[in-house]
């Protein structure tokens, strides 16, 4: 699987080039784009990470960037992100191209399980917030709705919506300590 | 529940949380306290991992919620089924029927109200197809429509349209359909695009244009979105009737004088609401006239 992964990412010649200007960024960036992603758990595989990362984004067109920084940044960080997604174990090389390559790449049977079962407990301790933390955090992190016009939504105040946003994370970050105990 | 009392924890979350907003910048800072602590990075990705596993659960599994919300409330609701009634007895097209075709002209405007609260306003020169009136789909065949959709945390609306679809929750989108491109705007709350040219998800202020298998995501400023769905319309000492016909053919509804107001005179500049009750409702209380109902429209009259 991770073979098919490798052989999937050279740019083509019918592929746009990146927004004009996105470039200089990145190049301007690289080492503090590094430095993050050593900061996030990259370790040794942060240069070559950058590297992909970069030929990811020339190789996926997109429209013009209002803040070019922040996107690579933001790419960077889902990158991270995406590499530990059915999988705990701290990154390596690979996972990081398997993370590059998600689209392609297959999870093994017992991380899916597991990251399945997770989710259902998490989902759990949700439910037990009751139907309007569960919705206002749907409406927050899915609609990508803001807490303003949340508050608005149901007429309540940004503090109480703000409460129930943490209450909501909280509940899905205590799984772990479950774990643990 | 020690996550509660471990800073590492808590700082993790309150990061999270802030980068929700597209808007986030702060990167320097989250690289430092990153840095600070090799618990904070593991706390981060963490809490991350678990977070955006839950968010793709929750999207493909909404919560249930108690009861379904209306934004105007109860008596919104009655006008709808007012208008829905109307909509049986006169075959009116302000309200959508399942398996009605609506079609614009070039010169008219369409507000359509569908059986679960959500409005849609058919640009000029457009045709849509409304699959399912309290069932959240409608195909838009051609032109421009602006969807506000009401949120309905059970069901999802969707629009589809050839080479694809948009489905959300409870938002305010336009999708525009010409031959050879489909063009989706983002005004609030988030959509998601499936289609030919793949899959993405959009937020406001973004627009996606998809031609073929070729798509791109641009930057828009969200207030330049729909505009025409809502114009102003400015009048200068312009007679009740002129009134009448251009607010007829925004929102698509007849609109009549009483004989007694025709050589009334007005000069006002009015911002219309998507939705035609607003509309009108303004266009009484800016003009000081007596707005009401008529048939399957409405009637203007000089104030008692």
């Amino acid at each position: 699987m991770r073979g098919r992964a490798m052989t999937s990412q050279v740019p083509t010649a019918t592929q746009l080039p990146p927004p004009a200007g996105l470039e200089a960024v990145y190049l301007a960036n690289r080492d503090k784009l590094i430095r993050f992603l050593r900061a996030r758990g990259a370790g040794g595989a942060a240069e070559d990470l950058v590297q992909e990362l970069w030929l990811r984004i020339v190789s996926s067109p997109s429209g013009p960037v209002v803040d070019p920084l922040s996107y690579l940044y933001r790419a960077a960080n889902n990158l991270m992100l995406n590499a530990y997604r059915s999988d705990s174990r701290s990154l390596s090389r690979d996972e990081a191209w398997m993370a590059l390559n998600a689209d392609t790449s297959a999870d093994s049977a017992e991380a899916t399980i597991a990251a399945r079962q997770e989710v259902e407990r998490a989902r759990g301790r949700l439910s037990e917030c009751g139907a309007r933390v569960q919705e206002i955090f749907f409406l927050f992190r899915v609609e990508g709705m803001n807490q303003r016009a949340i508050a608005a939504q149901f007429g309540l105040s940004l503090s109480t919506v703000e409460k129930d946003i943490q209450r909501a994370y909280r509940a899905i970050a205590a799984l772990r300590d479950e774990d643990d105990g | 529940m020690t996550s509660l009392h471990d800073p590492a924890e808590a700082q993790a979350l309150d990061w999270l949380a802030r980068q929700q907003d597209p808007a986030f910048g702060d990167w320097d800072d989250f690289t430092a306290w990153l840095e600070a602590d090799a618990s904070n990075a593991a706390a981060y990705q963490r809490l991350a991992r678990i977070d955006a596993l839950v968010a793709e659960d929750l999207t493909n599994h909404p919560p249930v919620a108690a009861a379904p919300r209306r934004r105007f409330g109860a008596a919104a609701a009655l006008v709808a089924a007012t208008l829905m009634a109307v909509v049986g007895i006169a075959g009116f097209s302000i309200g959508g029927n399942e398996g009605e075709v609506i079609v614009t002209a070039a010169t008219e405007r369409r507000h359509i109200l569908l059986g679960d609260g959500s409005h849609v306003i058919l640009n000029r020169g457009s045709r849509i197809r409304i699959d399912s009136d309290r069932g959240r789909a409608v195909t838009l065949v051609e032109g421009e429509a602006l969807f506000d959709v009401e949120h309905d945390p059970r069901q999802r609306f969707r629009v589809s349209f050839s080479g694809g679809q948009v489905e959300n929750l409870g938002t305010r989108f336009t999708v525009r359909r010409t031959a050879s491109e489909t063009d989706i705007t983002v005004i609030r709350g988030a959509v998601a695009y499936r289609g030919e040219a793949g899959g993405a998800d959009l937020h406001p202020g973004e627009r996606l244009v998809a031609a073929g298998k070729v798509k791109r995501v641009e930057r828009i400023a969200p207030d330049a979105v729909g505009g025409w769905a809502s114009p102003r319309l400015v009048f200068d000492d312009a007679p009740l009737g002129r009134v009448a016909a251009d607010v007829s053919r925004e929102l698509g509804t007849p609109v009549s004088v009483a004989p007694e107001a025709a050589d009334q005179r007005v000069s006002a500049s009015i911002q219309l609401e998507l939705g035609v009750e607003e509309s009108m409702a303004k266009l009484g209380a800016l003009l000081d006239i007596r707005v009401t109902r008529e048939g399957d429209g409405w009637r203007l009259s000089p104030a008692r």
